[in-house]
This record gives structure tokens, sequence and C-alpha cells, in this order.
């Protein structure tokens, strides 16, 4: 218990001193968010109607693009190894990383959604569903995503060759997002949608750990 | 029942006017098919080029080995064919 | 019981085995495939709704199923690799993912040129259409895994997890989009349901599943052997094998004493 304390303090600490580098995914988003108003017009109705798309396509690439702080570093600086060979079991190790990483990546994320939320004129309604679709959805992210960072940690070039392998795994979580979204445009119940959205997040979290560890022990050779 | 289903071989190639979307499918699907294929079996040959070059290289190293070997050790016997001087050396490094 | 499949994991034997069912294979696929392919062309009847074009049937339906099935084959390999650390069980992952992307891109392209003649558009974002698009990038992304790493070994455990994780998507992912597509579905209506289908005309489509599915095993078996010599470039077993040049008398006593 203290060895996975110390790991999640541990990567707080390291973050908070990188925090720029933590603003980067985040600047992202915004950017990517602002160029569709400007390609698309500024029209109220067209960017409310795409609005909750625009915001989860966002999200899920800035997501993959911070989604190396995981393990680069660790691996980097050799620690990755010796969490290996830790007593404590590297399967908790591992969700304790996800569960940080996902913190500190999901908190600015809602910090700055209201803003966006304005940019693209979305309702009331329409804002609350994109909350609760994002906190279900990005720690799903963050498991799955790890999975793929452990595989590709030691290569070079990780960082499209991660997107390219994540992004067809992601399409069933953005169509369910964004449709709860859509429904909650429409005032209709979105229930269905949350709980699709969080069976696949207990699903991912219940294996996924499994997965990464085996991933980390393939990517450490 | 088993009839061919068109009048004539024109008829055929026009399939009912619709000529230019199903050959453009078979013949795609037969270039993809075809193309996998034959890449697969000319690198299967290039492989087995390379295997029996290397070998072929092998045993030819060896040979010379051999024929250098060969050479040296008549030559000593030319010299001292009964090993008079004990010059002879029992444990020759590999040459 | 099994314990003899287990020989089945050293790349000689695999080897063996590629040789001895290669030309079956061959030899099914041609006739299997020149059969189908000639009687849905010619001899089948034509549709009454959708004439002549709709033998692309033939080949669209096929290879759409394949690319699926080819895929599951793929990630059961690849637990067979990860469990049982089968080395030969990575070489038939990695051999059969290029086929299977081949077969997709053959479903999306005949799928395509299908839908313009029915439907009046080169795409259409329909369920069926969609979730082989996201199956053909999950099988670019297992290949372009395996090529990023150097050490093969790794690249097929690699390449092996991903095939895995992406095969536990393939239920949610059609799932997803059957229902995206029906919540989505405006004036167009797919009618590329499940017809009850004529004998005459379910013939030639099962002839041609089978002639797939042998030309599949083909090109999977001949990808297969290739990667298993040029793993196994330098072992003796393969020079054994493929080595051409005589071994004459000169050489024997450098062959006693030289390397074995």
């Amino acid at each position: 218990m203290v060895a996975l304390r110390s790991v999640f303090l541990k990567d707080l600490a390291l973050a908070y001193r990188q925090r720029a580098e933590l603003m980067q995914p985040l600047m992202f988003f915004v950017l990517v968010i602002t160029l569709f108003p400007l390609a698309i017009g500024p029209n109220p109705e067209t960017l409310q109607r795409i609005g909750g798309g625009i915001i989860w396509v966002a999200a899920i690439l800035s997501l993959l693009l911070g989604m190396e702080r995981m393990f680069r570093d660790d691996f980097a600086d050799g620690s990755l190894e010796q969490y290996m060979l830790s007593p404590t079991p590297l399967y908790m190790i591992v969700v304790i990383k996800v569960l940080t990483h996902w913190l500190m990546h999901i908190v600015p994320l809602f910090l700055i959604s209201p803003l966006l939320a304005l940019f693209l004129h979305l309702t009331f309604d329409m804002y609350v569903a994109l909350m609760l679709t994002l906190l279900l959805g990005t720690p799903l992210i963050s498991f799955v995503g790890a999975i793929g960072v452990a595989l590709t940690v030691g290569l070079h070039r990780g960082g499209v060759l991660l997107a390219l392998l994540l992004i067809p795994i992601f399409i069933p979580l953005l169509i369910f997002a964004t449709s709860a979204i859509e429904s909650a445009s429409m005032l209709l119940p979105y229930h269905s949608q949350l709980a699709i959205i969080a069976a696949l997040l207990l699903f991912s979290a219940a294996l996924s750990p499994m997965a990464i560890v085996y991933s980390l022990k393939v990517g450490q050779n | 029942m088993m009839m061919f289903q068109f009048d004539s071989i024109s008829d055929f190639f026009n399939m009912g006017g619709y000529a230019f979307f199903v050959w453009a499918s078979f013949i795609c699907t037969f270039f993809c098919m075809a193309g996998v294929l034959i890449q697969s079996l000319v690198v299967s040959k290039k492989i087995k080029q390379g295997v029996q070059k290397e070998k072929a290289r092998a045993e030819r190293i060896m040979a010379d080995r051999a024929q250098r070997k060969l050479k040296q050790q008549a030559k000593r016997e030319a010299q001292d064919p009964n090993n008079i001087d004990n010059t002879e050396v029992f444990d020759e490094p590999k040459t | 019981m099994w314990k003899w499949i287990n020989s089945f994991a050293k790349p000689e034997k695999a080897y063996w085995l590629c040789d001895v069912l290669q030309n079956w294979f061959a030899a099914v696929a041609t006739t299997s495939l020149i059969i189908g392919i000639v009687w849905g062309l010619g001899y089948a009847p034509q549709d009454y709704q959708q004439g002549d074009s709709f033998r692309i049937i033939y080949i669209h339906v096929p290879s759409a199923i394949l690319a699926m099935g080819a895929y599951v084959a793929m990630a059961i390999a690849a637990l067979v690799g990860v469990v049982w650390q089968w080395r030969t069980a990575f070489m038939f992952m990695i051999a059969i993912a290029p086929v299977g992307a081949v077969m997709t891109f053959i479903s999306l392209f005949t799928g395509s040129f299908w839908g313009k003649p029915m439907w009046g558009t080169w795409w259409i974002w329909d369920a069926r259409l969609t979730s082989q698009l996201i199956l053909l990038f999950l099988y670019l992304g297992v290949i372009s895994l395996y090529s990023a790493f150097e050490d093969k070994q790794q690249a097929g455990k690699a390449a092996g997890v991903m095939a895995m994780v992406g095969v536990i998507n393939i239920p949610i992912i059609h799932f997803s989009v059957e229902w995206w597509n029906t919540l989505h579905q405006g004036a167009t209506i797919t009618k590329i349901g499940k017809p009850s289908i004529a004998p005459e005309m379910l013939w030639p489509l099962l002839i041609c599943i089978l002639g797939f599915a042998a030309f599949i095993g083909w090109v999977t078996i001949v990808r297969m052997k290739n990667e298993i010599i040029l793993r196994d470039l330098h072992r003796p077993w393969v020079a054994q094998r493929f080595g051409g040049a005589e071994i004459g008398p000169a050489d024997a006593s450098a062959n006693a004493q030289g390397k074995r």
C-alpha cells in the first residue's frame, strides 16, 4: 500500500513539475475545437448539431497525444524496470499509474469544457451529457490506451503508430458518447448510452491491467 | 436449370448494363488476389535462392580452407618426412 | 493426449506441415474459384431487382466473410503464441495478416462498386461497410506494429496483443456501428439485407466462399513458409533442405572438423 501511495504521489509530483507539458494536449484540444467553427462557419445551429461530436473527437485525439507520458519517462530512466522487479505486484502499480494519468488529464479537460461548450453553442442539457460521457469514457480511453502505450514504449517513433492502433478501438465509445449528447439535445433520455459506456469501462478496467502488464514486459523485452 | 444466362457473348460483357461495375469489381479482385499470391511466391523463390547461395559460399570457403591445409601438410612432409628434426607439432591451431 | 500437437511449435515441423498442405489448398482454391466464378458470372439466374450487377455478390460476400474469419484466425494464432509461446503461431499470425487486409480491401472495393448502381453512391456509411473499414484499420494496425519492432519475437508478441484486443472489440464495434447506422438512417434504405436466396444463386456463392477460403489458406501457407525460413535462416535444417551445392571428397576432412 505504501508503495502504491508513493507511486501515486511520485507521478503527481513529476507531473506538477512538468505542467507545461501537461498543458500541451489541453491546448491541442482547444485549438482543434477552434478550427471547426473556422472551417465550417459560425452558424450556431450547425455548430450545435455537430458540437458533441467535435468535442469528443478532439478529446480522443488530445488524450492520445498525451498518453505516451504514462510510461515514457519511467522507461527512459529505468524506474519501469524497478517497478517490474519490486515486490509490489506490477498489476497494482499499473492501475495506479493509469488512474493518476487519467486524473491529471481529465481535470484540466473538465475545467476548460464550459468554455468549449460556449464556443460550440451547446445547450445546458447537452453540456451535462458531455460531462457525464467524458467522465465515464475517458478512463476507458486511459485503460485501453495504456495497453497501446505499453506495447510501443520502447519504439522511437511510437506516437503516430499509437494513434493508428487505438483509434479504431475507441470508435464504439465515440458512437455511444455522441449519441448520448445528441439525445440530450433533443431532451430525450440517454441512460442506455451511459450504461453501455459504463459497461465498456468496467470491462476494460477489469481486463486491461493484465494486458498492460504483459505488454510492458513485451515492450521491455 | 443450368443454362447460360446471356443471349450472346457481347451480352455477357455488357452484364445487363452494369458492365463497368461488375467487371471493375472482378478485375480488381483478380489483380489483388493474384498480386498477393505472386508476391508471396516471388519472395519464396528469392529466399530459397539466397539460402542456396549462402550454402554454396560456405562450402566454397570450407573447400578453400581444406585445400590450404592439405598444401601445408604436403609442404611439411616434403621437408622432413620422418620428423627427424622433431619440428612437427601435434597441437596445431586451426587455420 | 494432445502432446503431438506441440511438435508444431518447432519451425521445422511446421514447415513440413505447410509443405504437405500447400498443394492441396492450391488445388482446391483454383478449382473452386474457377467453378464458382464461372457459374456465378454466367450461369446463375439474374436477380429480378438488381439485374446482373448482383453477380458482384460472388466476390463481395466471400471476401467480406473471410476478411472477418481471417482476423479471428489471426487472433487465435496470437492467443496460442502468447499463452503457449509458440513461435510458429506468431509466424502464422503475421503471414495471414496481409492476406486478410487484402480481402477486406476487396470487400470494400466491390461493396462500393455494387453500391453505386444500387444506391446511387460510391460510398455509404452503412453498418457493414463501416465495420469492414474499421476492420481494415485493425489489420493495418497489427501489421504496422509488427514491422515497428526489430526483434521479431518481441514484434510477434506485441502484434499478438493488438490482434487480441482487436478481436475482442470486433463484436463491440459491429454492435455499435449497426446501432449507429439504424439511428442515423436517412432516406437511403440499404437493401443488402439477407434476402431469401434461391438455390441456383446459393450454390455458386458457397463454392466461391470455399474457393476464397482455400485461396487464403494457400497464400498464408506460402507466406508462413517464407517467414519460417527467414527467421531460421542460419539453422542447419534450412541449409540441409535447400542447399544446392554438392559436398565433394576434398571437403570431407574439412567438414569433419569444420563448423557443424
